[in-house]
């Protein structure tokens, strides 16, 4: 099954629940839930195709490696 | 490799007996099966299953991503347990779990989501010896929020770490993370560092602050150079282990609980340890050992924070992949969260075929004092301390459920003296070869070759 892609609203989890709610197990399986039946059935419309990047800004692999 | 013998709680046949059974679950595999309910509540969905013994009669059960399953079969793994998924609707009177009598060949647990009145349940639960349902001692979600059915974070936690944020020596932090409930779930939170160095010793300085429970592996001893970048070790460390001399430090310093391990990744305690984290961080300083940390913490559903950086001088050192400029300085770091993207997904590696090459080998590092001059121009606290900085607030938000997905942030320091954060693009392939051992567990270990008896120094 082709999904879009979720969007990450665990802040919102926060906020809905007064700031306490984060912490509590099955609130944040009745969010991830209602977040998922929303995007099943409520497909967000196709987004914009993002602009392309310059290929000589593209940056795809790891520069950095020591200490 | 005694530890990754099957322990007495688990039959070789893979069916729970006795001790303690976690079904570990990284979020991205949830969301794909509540996808599935939705459109279909009465699915029968099955999931591979991987295993990690823990010893003492602890198992952690790995729900594997199912975009493995393919490759799996293909390389003739020898995973055959099946996790049986169901979903039960509010208004469903049949009690879970599900019936003895249906059991699918080859299913040795089974998750239950349940909506009731008070909103969505997950449990879980194992076979047991006599063929009957026994409920697992924790289902763990893997991600953010680090999200377990075992603890009610607030009380139990706070009470058996005697917390009051209040009047505690955390009381700014923990106001300015959110609230209490974020800070015990940070500190019940534990975490192995790999690289206990310059970039390792100042990122276990700032986790060893919060209190967390934290392991540090390192086979190296330090030297002179180390004293100038490294925290808290002085002269009279050197020749001892960094490891150790840091965990002694810090254990004086901080009311963390750390335990040094004083070997290189890939030895069987080393593994031990990393097996039953919570966190990786790793802060080595070459690509064998960071692709060691990448196998372990895919084979094993570990989140990842990995941390590299670097200052290359023009004329001063013999690289040819920095080109031009007077100077090229930054740091990689990269959260990789369990089904969502691995090591080689995100970045990959600087130097990918040296590091396959050591580990298939198992040969020894270069033994030059002088040939970090060759590789880079030196290191300097200020950049490593950014990296750390970051590495840390990205790991506060993801336990926070701020941050929820895999992510890869580069800081580079332009030849003028200016900071410039950047996202570097992913490039994520279907057919990723490490992404398809994602959770297989011990057994993945084993097949890997050479890795398990290699004894490459790292």
């Amino acid at each position: 099954m082709a999904l879009e892609p979720l969007e990450s609203q665990a802040s919102q989890l926060l906020l809905d629940d007064g700031g306490n709610a984060g912490s509590d197990y099955q609130s944040f399986l009745s969010h991830l839930w209602r977040q998922t039946q929303q995007a099943v059935k409520t497909p967000p419309a196709k987004r914009p195709d993002p602009p392309t990047p310059d290929p000589g800004e593209l940056v795809t692999h790891t520069r950095y490696r020591y200490d | 490799m005694d530890r990754l013998r099957p322990d007495s709680s688990v039959a070789p046949d893979g069916i729970a007996t006795e001790g303690s059974h976690h079904i570990v679950l990284p979020i991205p595999v949830l969301r794909s099966m509540m996808a599935v309910f939705v459109t279909n509540p009465s699915a029968a969905i099955t999931s591979d299953l991987g295993i990690s013994r823990l010893g003492n009669g602890r198992t952690e059960w790995l729900v594997r991503p199912s975009s493995t399953t393919r490759y799996a079969v293909s390389r003739s793994l020898p995973s055959h347990r099946r996790l049986l998924w169901s979903y039960r609707s509010e208004r469903e009177t049949t009690r879970f779990p599900p019936s003895s009598n249906a059991f699918p060949a080859g299913v040795a647990a089974a998750l239950v989501l349940a909506e009731t009145a008070s909103g969505l349940s997950l449990h879980g639960y194992m076979q047991s010896a006599r063929a009957q349902w026994q409920p697992v001692s924790a289902v763990r979600l893997i991600g953010a929020g680090f999200h377990t059915s075992a603890t009610k974070w607030p009380s139990v936690i706070a009470q058996a770490l005697g917390l009051d944020a209040t009047t505690s020596r955390w009381s700014r932090t923990a106001g300015a993370l959110g609230g209490n409930d974020i800070l015990e779930r940070i500190r019940y939170v534990k975490g192995v560092i790999v690289g206990a160095g310059r970039t390792g010793s100042l990122l276990a300085s700032a986790v060893a602050r919060l209190g967390l429970p934290l392991d540090l592996v390192d086979s190296d001893v330090i030297e002179l150079h180390n004293l100038g970048e490294m925290e808290a070790v002085g002269e009279s460390d050197i020749g001892r282990f960094k490891a150790e001399a840091l965990a002694c430090t810090l254990t004086r310093l901080t009311p963390s609980e750390i335990v040094a391990v004083n070997r290189p990744i890939l030895d069987p305690d080393a593994i031990a340890r990393i097996k039953a984290c919570d966190l990786m961080a790793c802060c080595v300083d070459n690509d064998a050992a960071r692709l060691a940390a990448g196998i372990l913490a895919t084979l094993y559903h570990k989140p990842l924070c990995d941390i590299g950086s670097g200052i290359f001088l023009a004329g001063r050192n013999q690289r040819q992949d920095f080109p031009g400029g007077e100077r090229t300085m930054g740091t990689d770091i990269r959260l990789l969260l369990p089904a969502d993207g691995c090591l080689l997904c995100h970045g990959g590696l600087a130097d990918f075929d040296g590091a396959l090459a050591r580990l298939a080998n198992a040969r020894a590092p270069e033994d030059d004092p002088d040939g970090w001059r060759q590789q880079r121009s030196g290191s300097l606290r200020s950049l490593n301390q950014m990296a750390t900085g970051l590495a840390l607030q990205m790991i506060q938000d993801l336990v926070a459920a701020r941050l929820a997905e895999s992510t890869w942030v580069r800081i580079e320091i332009t030849p003028s003296g200016r900071a410039a954060v950047s996202y570097p693009q992913v490039s994520r392939e279907p057919s990723c070869p490490l992404c398809a051992l994602s959770g297989l567990g011990d057994e993945g270990l084993a097949w890997l070759p050479g890795l398990a008896a290699s004894n490459v120094h790292l």
